[in-house]
């Protein structure tokens, strides 16, 4: 802490010289004019009129007449839609007349949002981009972070949708699912909103426009947390002196039932016969003769054992076999458990402002049926209100309000056994029961009638699901800045954030969860079963609560002399953020009455009915009280920006950070983030005479970035709070071994990059080149365990990485027919330059996500060398010592200099074209997303699920090797009984297996109608907007695998995640 | 300019909210979370399961109480172990290895090295010299277990034979190297020597070893040495203390008829790193040495029951100390049965058959039928007596880890035993000395530390 002390000390002089510092007023005065068409000579109304660097503005009436309070030297900046912007610096006229020319299509010269300040792109020397709001509202029906999706270059989505995307690469290598430390750092409205909150709570019609800070001179100001990039969202407010508007929008959409043929399956009559085959060879003897725990046992096999037995005879087992090979359980799925998804968001609007203050509401409500029949619909509520208003002179006083209502309805899908020819239901379509953990013919028997029903049926679970999440997000931010003198104004900002879940988890006596319960704890005496386990509901009730609050305090300096600018921020903040939740469990629960059963030992141990899970159970129970993560942070930073004569601009920043996680040790070796830029905008310059070109600017950039990680350098243990179940006493578990060398990661960051418009502006574009370097990056090693641990999270590793990206927008056609076209080229390539070498094995390579090969791409793919199949049995070969091997084992021991490096498992180039065409109020839209130099690993078989789990499996089954010969015409190997130990892994991770990805795929497609008064005089309101969207279209255009596989479709999948389906959405936009 | 006056006094004090707080930071991240910082604290590490629950039952996949069908070998999986059923050791990582050394060894070095933290005081002096105690007992008992099955069998040859990383600290930098056996087994005991003057003479319960289970582990030890004086010697201290049998006609059949923490219990050790191969339903009991028991011997009722459908006629083991588990139910518990046999073998070799006889007979009147009068064993001469309690020393021990250490150093003293496995079309031998008694350290280990891997062939 005794660091912080230096910095502390320079901003309480800044805080002290703000108090003594005399006041200078500028002059004031009214300034008024009329605005029209350079071209047509006539007024134009609604043109906005902003002072330059103040919160001054106002708009042209009807007349196109204006007024504005203004002082000598401000600049005026006059901007409507389809005009040029002009900029005009006052002196002491007091009437002002202004002429704007039309251009079809201006650049938009958006102000770039970085959370703290928002920066005139003229001055901004970092990369960053923006998807503007009418590319965003394009996107209806999606999600918030998605619409970023081909759309903005340098963001890359992985392939699971549940993924955060990255910016710019990889700049850390730890990577915990749900904790969010790869993920970018989201900021809402000015502060930080960490991973716990819902980004469902923002109601995406609320959204103005997202941008993405990309280099250290656009994120490094968010200091320890930016090096992920930061992704900033802003939503739409009110203004000054802006005439009261309505808008109101809706739209509909329907996603389609997930493609259940989407990964290739074997035929089920071939997975009958390897059924077969193996009870011919008493494979299932162990399962069968069980007579404790019950295995499950699949119909075929059941009916295969009693033949065997002679409890029937040949032709009604094979009249039963053939009748299982016609089942299909994704044609059940198809019929009883999904449904088309239907969603659904209406949203009104209104803003305004007067001279004093500005306001805005508005009201979403959002319904989203799933894709589960039975599912209840969720539903959410969102209000938001902003209001901001001028008490007194040179005070603005700032409040903003969300609150959503979110009812959400947990997924009822229930679990589905993994025989692929369990009918769901029967001809009449009443619910089956399916093989689940206990063998189905022991169920049927179990007790004599005496215990409750126990089997399971999972259309049945699906109907008796009742588990609803009532989620309640508040967002507040009050804000009060002040002008202390002319250029300086001090503010103090403060969020709160709160959001609160409550489930509801009924489960009831039909479930079998509860059945299942009851029957294991029951006790048959005589007649009678008594079960120690309570009749009635098992309920469940979750309480979670997120909460966080910010404080900032900051002093913004802007002011503008002769040729010079300058503008400099200085800022100190801290925050915090806490999680808690608890559970609450009642058993025998009547939910008509609410009474549930008191008294219940969950502490004794009783029989388990015939042992079938154990000799003994405890009564389950959930009660848990957790309070939680607290996680606190510290900042002071500061940034300055100089420009001279609007051409040259030079730009620097600072901060420092200070967690709880690391203890002060760590914080204090911590040194504070930094970075320095500098711009030029060369066609400013008086020497420039290149008529084509509008305008070329040079940007550059260096600096740092850090990530903060999660985890403790100190040695720390868990004290369990429920005691040991053996001994009843108290203990603990050491989650994290001392680590004192514990740092945090650094991200270093250059770039540099061109921004340009050439041809009358029918070409514009950036290019940047970024190099990056991540060091004492923390990467989860293995140890050896002979140490005490298997895996240490330490600083180890280090990245290199280098990328270009490219951002085009021409206007093709322009005339009656409009043409546009955008363009997005991102490369990356991210290698690793340092990582521990702690003895690796070429299988270590095959299976970690991040290969640690120094030297190497990370995400590489590597794979084992192919050496054909063995021509006597048809067993996978390999290269061991550069001679054919089937040692596996030694194979995956050898180092992977011995095997194969195919090269990237991430597109090392990705971007996107966009199109649109628009005729008069028709505009016809497609988006088109590419992913390069890349490679996947293809499904194919695996024996050893085949066998011992019942799994089903690819359809290479057909391709497999069967007699000498065939290794001449296939890769597959023979089908071995018993498996051939660790052959699958072989052939699975060898190269014969792993493909180029490379492909071109059409996402999106939007046809638009739009109409507005402009056109139509005497519509009664502004503007229409009538749309349709198809989304997720996935239609692959052109690929590199000659196999026809889509390689984001790798994972194996058991009926429980597909490819994202079609959606189809169409909706209107109206402004009144 | 009031106004002004008072706003701009709020923002600085603001500003002074902002940074004022030096405590700020120091709220932990999660209150669950926590430097160990009372002795109780130690305690709770101690007091986790995974200090008497991940013993190994690879002893008894190797040993020959036990045999698997030709099918149901075929169909078993690598993941049921079935590779060790013919002494294949060759893994990429070893759980085995890994458990024992990431909790059985890693948490009383992190407790030893935390008691460095805290001063030993007059208050504190008991529970600190527990903890102590204890730490050092885990520890033993986890380096004479890898001991059994990564070491040749204590012989002539300790000084120069391999033995195991002796891992005394949790810190990180300590590299791993094997030490050899003869300093293997010298840390063991100078442990729970040490051991022995911390503990008290009893434990709350018998997860936590006492000084009569230190006794027991030194007897059991020494017999692994086969230094029979000192193996005697503390069995005799062990049985002093603590000399309970359960009278087997007083437990009812059932199932699994024993309870988890029952008298003959001095110290519980459960096998939960379980080689699934050899238990229900893969694992059947050895046919001869079923029918080894007689028909009054009531251990023939109580440990074994008869499988059903195609495979009556077969029998699977029912008789776990453990009580709860019936998936393969092998405990690594040191009970007073043991100790009885110990001891009477100790007296055996030592020529005193009476002592021994007398010892044997003890034990064997509780496991005899009363219905029928319990016929007395005799011997002719010490050696007779010798052969008739290694008789009923493996009858007792089945399915307690034990059968392999005695088989090992049987075959040291020229019992020439050679093991028989029948799978994969083929007949598998391990004879006397054969390499593979003693198993390979895993690849993973191997390619970590550079340390010698266990010789084949």
């Amino acid at each position: 802490m005794k660091n912080y002390t230096r910095l502390k000390s320079v901003f309480m002089i800044c805080a002290l010289m703000s108090f003594f510092t005399p006041s200078i007023y500028a002059q004031q005065q009214t300034l008024r004019g009329k605005v029209s068409s350079a071209e047509t000579n006539e007024h134009l109304a609604g043109v906005s009129i902003q002072v330059k660097n103040k919160q001054t503005s106002t708009k042209t009436n009807a007349k196109g007449e204006y007024q504005i309070s203004v002082s000598t030297g401000d600049v005026l900046v006059f901007s409507s839609v389809g005009y040029a912007n002009k900029e005009v610096k006052l002196e002491q006229q007091l009437v002002l007349n202004v002429a704007l020319s039309p251009t079809r299509q201006e650049i938009q010269q958006v102000e770039i949002s970085t959370g703290y300040q928002t920066i005139n792109p003229e001055r901004f020397v970092g990369a960053a981009s923006k998807l503007d709001s009418a590319s965003f509202h394009d996107q209806a029906g999606k999600g918030i972070i998605e619409r970023l999706k081909a759309n903005v270059t340098g963001v890359l989505f992985p392939r699971q949708a549940t993924e955060e995307p990255t910016i710019r690469g990889l700049s850390t290598l730890y990577a915990i699912a749900g904790l969010g430390v790869h993920a970018p750092l989201i900021v809402v409205d000015n502060f930080p909103m960490d991973h716990r909150f819902d980004m469902n709570s923002i109601n995406p019609n609320d959204v103005l426009d997202i941008t993405v800070l990309k280099d250290a001179a656009a994120a490094s100001i968010w200091g320890a947390r930016a090096g992920n990039g930061v992704i900033v969202i802003t939503t739409k407010k009110g203004k000054y002196q802006e005439k009261l508007n309505f808008s109101a929008s809706s739209n509909f959409g329907i996603t389609e039932k997930p493609d259940l043929y989407a990964y290739d399956r074997m035929e089920i009559a071939d997975f009958i016969e390897v059924e077969r085959f193996l009870f011919g060879k008493n494979h299932y003897t162990a399962q069968l003769n069980n007579s404790t725990t019950r295995p499950i046992v699949s119909p075929v096999v059941e009916v295969l054992n009693q033949l065997k037995n002679t409890d029937i005879d040949e032709a009604t087992a094979e009249a039963l076999i053939a009748g299982y090979k016609k089942n299909d359980i994704r044609r059940d799925l198809e019929r009883y458990v999904f449904q088309r998804a239907i969603k659904q968001q209406h949203y009104i609007g209104m803003n305004g402002g007067t001279d004093n203050a500005n306001y805005s509401l508005s009201f979403g409500y959002n319904q989203n049926r799933s894709n589960l029949q039975h599912s209840k619909a969720s539903q959410d509520y969102t209000v938001k209100a902003n209001y901001g208003m001028k008490p007194i002179k040179n005070l603005e006083i700032n409040t903003g309000l969300f609150y959503t209502s979110a009812k959400s309805p947990a997924s009822n899908l229930p679990l589905f056994s993994t025989i692929p020819y369990e009918a769901l239901a029967d001809a009449d379509g009443n619910p089956l029961a399916t093989s689940r953990l206990i063998r189905r013919s022991y169920l049927d028997t179990a007790g004599n009638g005496k215990l409750l029903d126990w089997q399971y049926r999972p259309l049945d679970e699906m109907r008796l699901t009742d588990n609803n999440t009532h989620t309640k997000s508040i967002n507040l931010n009050v804000g009060a800045s002040y002008r202390i003198f002319d250029g300086l104004r001090g503010s103090i900002q403060y969020n709160f954030r709160t959001q609160n879940g409550f489930q509801k988890e009924l489960r009831t006596q039909e479930t079998y969860y509860v059945r299942d319960l009851i029957n294991r704890f029951s006790v048959i005496t005589g007649d009678v079963a008594k079960s120690e386990f309570p009749m009635g509901a098992y309920l469940n009730l979750y309480d979670t609560e997120t909460k966080s609050e910010n404080l900032r305090a900051q002093l913004d300096y802007a002011k503008s002399w002769k040729v010079h600018n300058l503008s400099a921020m200085l800022v100190a903040e801290r925050s915090e953020s806490v999680s808690s939740d608890r559970t609450n469990t009642f058993l025998g629960y009547d939910d008509e009455y609410e009474t549930y059963k008191k008294d219940i030992n969950h502490n004794i141990a009783y029989p388990i009915f015939q042992r079938i899970a154990g000799t003994t159970g405890k009564i389950p129970e959930n009660n848990k009280l957790s309070s939680g993560n607290t996680s606190r942070f510290v900042s002071f930073l500061a940034n300055a920006s100089y420009t001279y004569k609007n051409l040259y601009t030079l730009y620097g920043s600072a901060r420092r950070d200070g967690t709880n996680f690391y203890g002060a040790t760590t914080n204090n070796k911590w040194k504070p983030m930094w970075s320095i830029g500098a711009s030029w905008n060369i066609s400013n310059e008086a020497f420039f005479d290149l008529s084509w070109i509008n305008s070329l600017k040079v940007k550059s950039s260096f600096g740092y970035m850090g990530n903060t990680v999660p985890i403790t350098g100190l040695m720390t243990i868990t004290r369990q709070k429920i005691p040991d179940e053996f001994t009843g006493l108290p203990y603990a578990t050491i989650p994290t071994p001392p680590n004192p060398t514990l740092r945090w990661e650094q991200i270093k960051t250059i770039n540099t990059g061109l921004d340009f418009s050439l041809l009358n502006n029918r070409l514009s574009g950036t290019i940047d080149y970024f190099h990056k370097q991540s060091i004492d990056l923390i990467a989860s090693m293995p140890m050896d365990p002979t140490i005490g641990i298997t895996k240490q999270q330490i600083n180890s590793a280090s990245l290199k990485t280098n990328g270009t990206e490219l951002k085009l927008n021409s206007r093709n056609l322009q005339g009656p027919i409009q043409w546009n076209t955008g363009f997005g080229f991102s490369y990356v390539k991210t290698i690793v330059t340092k990582f521990f070498d702690n003895g690796y094995r070429a299988s270590d390579f095959i299976g970690l996500g991040v290969n640690p090969t120094e030297g190497q791409v990370a995400y590489g793919l590597a794979s084992y060398k192919w050496g054909g199949l063995d021509p006597s049995n048809g067993q996978p070969q390999g290269y061991l010592n550069g001679e054919l091997s089937k040692d596996y084992q030694a194979i995956f021991n050898d180092s992977i200099q011995n095997q194969n490096f195919h090269g990237s498992s991430m597109p090392l180039v990705y971007g996107f074209i966009n199109n649109s065409i628009s005729y008069k109020n028709i505009s016809l839209s497609a988006n088109i997303a590419y992913q390069l130099d890349y490679y996947f690993r293809a499904n194919t078989i695996d024996y050893s699920l085949l066998y011992n789990v019942n799994r089903v499996t690819h359809p290479d089954f057909n391709k497999r090797w069967q007699k000498s010969g065939d290794e001449l015409t296939t890769t597959v190997p023979a089908m071995a009984y018993p498996v051939v130990a660790r052959s699958d892994a072989f052939y699975a991770n060898s190269e014969v297996n792993v493909h180029r990805a490379d492909h071109i795929r059409l996402r999106d497609i939007r046809l638009q109608y739009r109409i507005n008064k402009g056109s139509i005089p005497h519509l009664p309101v502004q503007s229409v907007q009538l749309f349709l969207n198809a989304s997720n279209l996935n239609i692959i255009l052109w690929r590199a695998n000659k196999k026809g596989l889509d390689p984001d479709l790798t994972y194996p999948s058991q009926y429980q995640s597909y490819p994202s389906s079609k959606i189809w959405t169409m909706g209107f936009n109206i402004q009144f | 300019m009031k106004i002004m006056f008072l706003i701009r006094l709020c923002l600085i004090s603001l500003a002074f909210i902002a940074l004022s707080c030096q405590d700020f930071l120091d709220e932990k991240p999660a209150k669950h979370l926590t430097v160990p910082n009372s002795l109780d604290d130690l305690q709770a590490i101690l007091n986790n399961r995974n200090l008497y629950f991940w013993n190994s039952s690879m002893p008894e996949a190797f040993a020959d109480n036990y045999y698997v069908e030709e099918s149901v070998w075929l169909a078993a999986s690598e993941a049921h172990g079935k590779f060790y059923y013919h002494w294949d050791s060759k893994v990429p990582s070893d759980q085995t290895w890994n458990y024992f050394y990431t909790w059985i060894i890693y948490y009383p070095n992190v407790v030893l090295d935390q008691l460095n933290n805290f001063k030993e005081t007059s208050e504190n002096r008991q529970q600190y010299n527990t903890i102590k105690g204890e730490a050092l007992f885990y520890r033993a008992f986890a380096f004479w277990q890898l001991a059994q099955l990564y070491c040749k069998p204590y012989s002539e040859t300790a000084k120069t034979d391999l033995g195991i990383p002796l891992r005394t600290t949790a810190a990180i930098e300590t590299p791993s190297v094997r030490a050899t056996v003869q300093q293997t087994y010298d840390q063991i005991i100078g442990d729970l020597l040490l051991a022995l003057d911390l503990l008290p003479e009893e434990s709350v319960v018998p997860t936590k070893p006492n000084k009569t289970g230190v006794y027991g582990l030194l007897s059991r030890c020494y017999l692994s040495m086969r230094d029979y004086v000192n193996a005697g010697k503390y069995a005799d201290l062990c049985l002093k203390a603590h000399s309970d049998l359960i009278d087997f006609n007083t437990v009812k059949t059932d199932p699994l008829p024993f309870k988890r923490f029952n008298k003959e219990t001095i110290y519980y050790a459960y096998c939960g790193n379980t080689v699934s191969i050899l238990g229900n339903p893969r694992g059947r009991i050895d046919t001869l040495l079923y029918q080894s028991y007689d028909e009054k011997d009531l251990r023939k009722k109580l440990f074994f029951t008869e499988m059903t459908g195609e495979n009556v006629g077969s029998f699977r083991f029912t008789g776990s100390y453990d009580g709860e588990h019936n998936i393969a139910g092998v405990v690594h518990s040191i009970t007073t049965a043991e100790m009885y046999l110990n001891r009477a073998e100790c007296f055996a070799r030592d020529g005193k058959k009476d002592l021994a006889l007398a010892d044997l007979n003890t034990l064997m009147k509780n496991r005899w039928d009363n219905s029928v009068p319990y016929p007395s064993i005799t011997a002719t001469s010490a050696e007779d007596a010798l052969e008739k309690i290694l008789v009923e020393r493996r009858k007792e021990l089945v399915y307690r880890s034990l059968r392999w250490t005695d088989l090992r150093r049987f075959n040291l003293e020229g019992r020439n035993i050679t093991l028989v496995r029948n799978v994969n079309n083929q007949q598998y031998l391990l004879p006397p000395n054969d390499p593979r008694w003693v198993m390979l350290i895993s690849d993973e280990v191997i390619n970590r530390t550079g340390m010698p891997q266990n010789p084949r062939n």
